[in-house]
């Protein structure tokens, strides 16, 4: 039996490899399209992971500020509390290469004469210099390796507006003892690195050690009343934990994709397997007469299928890897620049991933298989010899699933709109809904619709028509495309939306002529400042008007993380150049600057409830401060919620420091560009970023199309493969219905229209999956910019059509089932009469 | 070079790298000269110039029940033994440039032991930190502090070495290891220079500035386990300053301190060679009202029993047979009990022996007590000094 079925199954190989070669892509193409979210999901968190085991060392619980840094003192406080058995202090600075101002490293200042283990791998020769030099560095050895960085050299970071001198002393391997972490890491010691960086006093976190004879509920108590209302005490889980809370949104934002992609490739998958043994139906029958019993029918079968699946296993995980590869930079881009994260550096693929891809695969294969498998060995030879009748039953079940999927579709959108669409899962549950229509009511449509148009010649029409007489085989590819469609489209249509209204927001916000800020400032951020002297020199600049500081530190508001930001809110006319959502702004402007009340985010007021009036906490570094809301504005910089504050009010409350930013306003008629030379001039070597109200502006949509760069990767996926469905279906209907073309080319009809017959029954199937998938699309938009951007973000996107990107997509779907029906078309044209079957005639 | 990679640990690079002067502190340090011109109180204070230095007391306590009896009485041992010790070892004598607290040019570590002589316990604490404005203070003269340093983690709390304008006070404590204590001492006796004007030789290369205070009278009040109890007794206090106290190749001292009940109180020390190095004997016998005598190498130390310690592996002696020939003299010191061994936590330390011992003659009759010292032994313990 073996033997037979390796003999029966290179056989069949050689004779239509085309459909093999199909399923398996089928089957590669659903696997890795789940593979690569799944592989760029897990990467992220585990560079995030990485990173923190890189810095935090082998402690049990991290003090983190609220917000800003932790002071000094906060150390000898953290040491006192009993059960501490080592503390050491940690200091995090983002600072860029002054040879590549894109390259960033991590500055990690700690005490190394502690007795902290660190993971040299050149350990430092000179401990003076190691103590005593504010310049002495040990980066990580693969990052010496990356830039050339020799022992005993100099090379120069840039950290806010200094430019930092660093010679590297030693090295390190973080990745030793944590696969994950950066290799973008620079170890000083805590001396130097405040020092070097103007932080003196200033921590960033402190790692504690637990003596392990103290229970650790007791321990972690202990510490929180120690440290009090200035800091917060966080175990390593509860790091990762925030983590995950973090990147919630981008990780969602991944996993609604791989869930479609889910869809997609399995109905792929699906097809694919279905086909290949529907098209053999005639030699089961065949073995089953001369013998064959039901068990070694299911072994032979099962077999097939299962070499099918795990060679698209295979195939599938290499091509999963691969994109994964591919989007790496995107990703980290996101996460680097609205999460603050750390980038994936390297792709891992871990146990999980191949135990996910073998689950999909294999697991996809097998469910395609069940049906054929299960009726091939149920029925009698007689029976699999004759005309099969599952197309008939499919045809009769479509009423009845048009139903259901009319019918699931009104009762969960009542559901919704009765909750509201700020009921979290709300959004999801209309969005899988629609979801799910599309295949529950394709087999009906296309028997309806198709059944409308009038054949009047042997052509494209008649292929049109056609398409409703084998549901089993057209159904899945017309639903799978219908739903890549879908997303394809409501997607567009957020993305689009999105972007003109950030446009519109920054056309309102964005007045200033001159934008300064360091090099470092998209990573740095709070550490990221420009020189006191600096800031003065800039502002008092001739030809300016006005300036405008802002500082920038990340607090909490209640439990939130959010960003809170001082600014000159007394600038001449600051209330036309803000943009409420609520509240007036002359008057709010007016109680932010008398009464020290705060503007908070549109995103922040959702998400805590709060409007004009009410009040809220924010943790500083003295305890929580309860302060009143002057009104809500639009933001659309960061989900995670801001507070805008006074400049007065944030210097109380912070803190006096220097600022991260300074808008400068020209006097008028002066021209911006040159005013810019003359600043550059001005400035001298000081890492600074000079740009206009137009670069910026640019520089904001760059990483605004960065951001979802992935998004439209993966749309592309979704595409490719519901193309390829197209593809496979069509083929298959080619090889399936060879006696009977054999037939219409005995009758007369010439290759040029069997190859129409094929391409209208492509276009059929793009035109469907349009239709369908447009209706199911702009319903989608609706759901993802009403329901699920407003409970999971807490936006306000005003929905726009781009015409323009919604024509091409259409233009570049009917091209792409074109081709994808060009080669079937074409193999179908050359079917030769002579494959005419007796049972034909 | 090879050792640096074997130790991953910051402060085990800092200890074993730091480059120990082979006869010569280099150019950063000052090394020892013999015609060093002392200036007291001043020279008790914390002194940069030298890589090195450490403030060491080692006494012997009673319950303090107003009666004035306890170690005084001949034969008699005492209720508790205690060590206190800062050592300051120089990481950079450059100032670092900059207002961080945490600017640092040397470590200052403080080893303290509390021993329980009636129930034969040895509890040891240690706190090690960078010389840094918010974790220690050093002073210098005529300031009242002459070493601050926070209590080892997990204790809120200082440990201090303050001149209290006739002798010393220290002051411990350390939660975790449940004992702390508050000692005040004054002189009794005058101080001793060790070695020719305090010129201690170790070595064919080294040597330190080594002077002691061998009987402070002691009170204070000592806590063990949440208990405090008022004592009073004797301390014995050694100061040495070097820029490189071992050659290299030696590897390690055993350091004797014996209060003899006849008021004669004896310092011996034996720097231990190896791989070719020789080792190096001298001590001072301090007779009562008498200047004191530099025995040089004239006398032995004979190991009588060893203590293998279940913790760290490593064999110690814990009996000696002393002989001074010139004095025709024989003295059998043991181990009051075995289980005295200072083991450092933090990693990279260092493990030692530091222990009260009781002193016979031959025919088994008390003729004093003491500590003893003993560095170096087992792997990896060499003394970073």
């Amino acid at each position: 039996m073996i033997r037979y079925a390796l003999i029966a199954f290179l056989a069949s190989l050689r004779k239509t490899p085309t459909l093999y070669l199909l399923s398996l892509f089928g089957v590669a193409m659903g696997v890795a399209s789940v593979l690569t979210i799944q592989i760029i999901n897990r990467n992220a968190l585990a560079a995030f992971e990485g990173s923190v085991e890189a810095i935090s060392g082998p402690s049990d619980a991290t003090v983190l500020p609220y917000a800003g840094f932790l002071a000094d003192e906060t150390f000898l406080r953290v040491l006192g509390t009993p059960g501490v058995a080592f503390a050491y202090p940690v200091l995090t600075v983002e600072a860029t290469l002054a040879r590549d101002s894109l390259y960033y490293v991590q500055i990690v200042g700690t005490d190394l004469s502690g007795g902290r283990l660190l993971p040299w791998a050149d350990p430092p020769e000179d401990t003076r210099a190691m103590l005593a030099d504010a310049d002495w560095a040990a980066p990580t050895a693969r990052l010496a390796e990356q830039r050339g960085w020799r022992s005993g050299e100099t090379v120069i970071v840039n950290a806010g507006s200094r430019a930092v001198p660093l010679v590297r002393g030693a090295t390190t391997d973080f990745e030793r003892a944590s696969p994950t972490a950066s290799s973008r890491i620079v170890l000083m010691d805590i001396a130097a690195a405040q020092t070097a960086f103007g932080l003196e006093g200033k921590l960033g976190q402190i790692e504690v050690v637990r003596d392990r004879s103290v229970p650790k509920d007791e321990w972690i108590a202990g510490l929180r009343n120690r440290v009090g209302d200035a800091a917060r005490v966080v175990t390593q889980e509860g790091r990762r934990e925030e983590a995950v809370g973090l990147l919630r949104a981008f990780r969602l934002n991944l996993t609604v994709f791989s869930l479609v992609s889910l869809f997609v490739g399995g109905f792929l998958v699906y097809t694919s397997v279905q086909n290949s043994l529907f098209r053999r139906r005639r030699e089961f029958g065949l073995l089953r007469s001369i013998g064959a019993s039901r068990g070694q029918m299911v072994a032979l079968l099962g077999g097939e299928v299962a070499v099918i699946g795990l060679l698209g296993t295979a195939l599938g995980l290499a091509l999963g890897a691969a994109a994964a590869h591919l989007m790496m930079e995107g990703v980290s881009g996101t996460l680097t620049n609205l999460y603050l994260l750390k980038e994936i550096e390297r792709i891992r693929i871990e146990p999980f991933h191949y135990a996910l891809a073998l689950v999909i695969g294999l697991g996809g294969a097998c469910a395609g298989g069940a049906l054929p498998i299960e009726e091939t060995a149920r029925r009698d030879p007689r029976a699999l010899l004759a005309a099969f009748d599952l197309h008939e039953k499919v045809s009769r079940a479509a009423p009845f699933l048009f139903l259901v999927g009319i019918a699931q579709l009104a009762i969960l959108f009542s559901v919704v709109l009765v909750r509201g669409w700020s009921w979290p899962p709300g959004g999801f549950i209309a969005g899988a809904s629609l979801m799910a229509t599309i295949p529950l009511t394709t087999p009906y449509l296309v028997r309806v619709l198709f059944g409308l148009i009038p054949a009047r010649s042997f052509g494209a029409v008649l292929g049109l028509q056609s398409l409703r007489d084998r549901l089993p085989t057209t159904a899945p590819p017309m639903a799978a495309l219908a739903l890549a469609i879908a997303m394809l489209l409501g997607i567009t249509l957020l993305i689009g939306s999105f972007r003109e209204t950030v446009a519109g927001w920054i056309d309102r916000t964005m007045t200033a002529d001159i934008y300064i800020s360091p090099e470092s400032w998209t990573r740095g951020r709070e550490t990221a400042t420009i020189e006191a002297s600096l800031a003065d020199l800039l502002r008092s600049f001739p030809g300016v008007a006005h300036s405008e500081r802002v500082r920038q530190v990340f607090g909490y508001a209640g439990e939130r993380r959010v960003s809170i930001v001082g600014a000159d809110l007394d600038l001449p006319g600051k209330a036309t150049k803000i943009s409420l959502w609520r509240g007036d702004p002359a008057r709010a402007l007016s109680l932010a600057r008398e009464e020290g009340a705060v503007l908070v985010s549109e995103p922040l007021a959702r998400k805590e409830n709060v409007r004009p009036g009410d009040s809220l906490s924010i943790r500083t570094v003295s305890g929580p401060l309860r302060v009143g809301i002057a009104g809500v504005y639009y933001d659309y910089s960061t989900e995670g919620g801001g507070i805008v504050v006074d400049m007065r009010a944030f210097e109380r409350t912070f803190g006096a420091g220097d600022p991260n930013t300074i808008a400068l306003y020209l006097e008028p008629g002066l021209d911006p560009e040159a005013t810019i030379d003359r600043l550059k001039a001005g400035i001298g070597t000081h890492p600074l970023l000079v740009r206009s109200n137009r670069a910026l502006r640019e520089e904001v949509f760059r990483i605004f199309d960065q951001t979802f760069a992935v998004t439209r990767i993966l749309q592309a996926i979704a595409l490719l493969v519901a193309s390829s469905g197209i593809l496979l279906t069509l083929t298959i209907l080619a090889r399936e219905r060879k006696h009977e073309l054999a037939l219409f080319r005995s009758l007369g009809a010439n290759r040029a229209q069997i190859f129409r017959l094929f391409l209208g029954k492509g276009i059929g199937m793009a035109l469907f999956g349009l239709l369908l998938g447009t209706i199911t699309g702009i319903g989608l938009a609706f759901v993802l910019v009403y329901g699920i951007n407003v409970a999971f973000f807490g936006w306000s996107i005003e929905l726009h059509w781009p015409w323009r990107s919604l024509a091409a997509q259409t233009a570049t779907i009917i091209l792409a089932a074109m081709i994808a029906a060009a080669y079937p078309a074409l193999q179908a044209s050359r079917t030769p009469a002579k494959e005419m079957s007796r049972e034909d005639v | 070079m090879k050792m640096c990679k074997r130790i991953p640990t910051s402060l085990a690079i800092i200890l074993a790298c730091v480059p120990l002067a082979d006869g010569a502190a280099g150019a950063e340090w000052l090394d020892v000269k013999p015609d060093h011109v002392w200036q007291f109180p001043a020279d008790h204070w914390p002194n940069e110039d030298y890589r090195v230095e450490w403030w060491y007391f080692t006494g012997f306590l009673d319950p303090d029940a107003g009666s004035g009896r306890g170690i005084e009485t001949p034969g008699r041992l005492p209720s508790y033994a205690y060590q206190f010790t800062f050592f300051r070892i120089g990481l950079a004598n450059a100032p670092h440039a900059g207002a961080s607290q945490w600017r640092s040019r040397n470590l200052i570590m403080g080893h303290a032991s509390l021993i329980d002589l009636e129930r034969s316990r040895h509890r040891f604490s240690e706190s090690i930190y960078r010389d840094a404005p918010l974790l220690t203070h050093t002073g210098t003269w005529p300031d009242t502090v002459l070493v601050r340093s926070r209590a080892p983690a997990g204790t809120d709390g200082v440990w201090t070495l303050a001149w209290n304008g006739a002798g010393f006070d220290v002051a411990m404590t350390d939660d975790a290891a449940g004992i702390a204590f508050q000692l005040r001492t004054k002189p009794r006796a005058p101080l001793v220079l060790q070695g020719r004007a305090g010129y201690s030789v170790k070595g064919p290369t080294n040597a330190s500035l080594y002077y002691s205070f061998p009987r402070l009278d002691t009170e204070g009040t000592i806590v063990w386990d949440g208990r405090t109890v008022p004592v009073r007794g004797t301390t014995w206090m050694d100061r040495e300053l070097s820029s490189g106290h071992l050659s290299e190749g030696q590897t390690g001292w055993d350091w004797f301190s014996l209060r003899m009940n006849d008021g004669t109180d004896i310092m011996l020390y034996a720097v231990r060679g190896g791989a070719g190095t020789a080792g190096h004997r001298a001590g001072t016998w301090i007779a009562r009202d008498a200047p004191p005598e530099y025995l040089g190498d004239a006398w032995t130390a004979e190991t009588k029993q060893t203590w293998k310690s279940e913790e760290t592996g490593i064999e110690y002696p814990v009996a000696w047979e002393i002989r001074m020939p010139g004095r025709a003299l024989v003295l059998h010191v043991e181990a009051l009990f075995p289980e005295q061994e200072n083991r450092t936590r933090i990693p990279g330390g260092i493990n030692y022996w530091e222990g009260a011992v009781r002193v016979r003659d031959e025919s088994g009759k008390e003729r004093g007590i003491g500590f003893v010292e003993m560095t170096g032994y087992g792997e990896g313990n060499r003394p970073p000094l």
